[in-house]
């Protein structure tokens, strides 16, 4: 079965999850637990699987999970992006703050999550100003 | 010609061209360009502005 899809590759998709997978099996197992690594990679080759099947399709989410995408199925993928990193934020900042009203000043894990997303945001407006 | 044609010709795809042509979508000026280009004719016969535009 040929790999390279009309546009971009069917197993881009599925490559990241493997790799996820090998990644999250390998810290689980380092801590001590083999079984449940085997199990957690074997549940990311079920999603590799179902990723490769569905990246051989020709609709526009099977595009963007190839790479090959046009650009409004770019523009998709960004907007989709954007949305599902809005989410994120709003989402760390009310943990961030639950965090601090429980501890009396400490946002705990949330309040790095914060500043990475608060600077990586800073550091791309300079960024795109100057390339847009 | 077909949807799926004129995106094959212009290297989109069906849907892409489906909403361009159900107004959902605004190309980016090269593919408006190609697509006159590709038509022979002018990209002010294709697309015009709408008055809220």
């Amino acid at each position: 079965m040929p790999t390279l899809a009309k546009n971009g590759r069917r197993g881009l998709s599925a490559a990241v999850l493997v790799v996820g997978g090998a990644l999250v099996a390998g810290a689980v197992w380092i801590g001590g637990e083999p079984g449940v690594a085997a199990v957690v990679f074997g549940a990311y080759l079920v999603f590799a699987a179902i990723a490769f099947k569905w990246s051989g399709g020709s609709g526009d989410v099977a595009a963007i999970m190839r790479g090959g995408s046009d650009e409004r199925q770019r523009s998709i993928d960004l907007r989709a992006t954007a949305a599902g990193g809005t989410a994120t934020a709003l989402f760390t900042v009310a943990a961030a703050i639950v965090n601090i009203a429980r501890t009396g000043g400490n946002p705990g894990p949330y309040g790095v999550i914060c500043l990475v997303f608060g600077a990586s945001y800073g550091v791309a407006l300079v960024i795109f100003r100057r390339r847009i | 010609m077909t949807q799926a044609d004129l995106g094959e010709s212009l290297g989109v795809s069906r849907q892409t061209i489906n909403s361009i042509e159900a107004g959902r979508y605004l190309p980016s000026l090269p593919l408006a360009l190609r697509m006159a280009r590709l038509f022979r004719v002018g990209v002010h016969e294709i697309f015009e502005m709408e008055k809220e535009d």
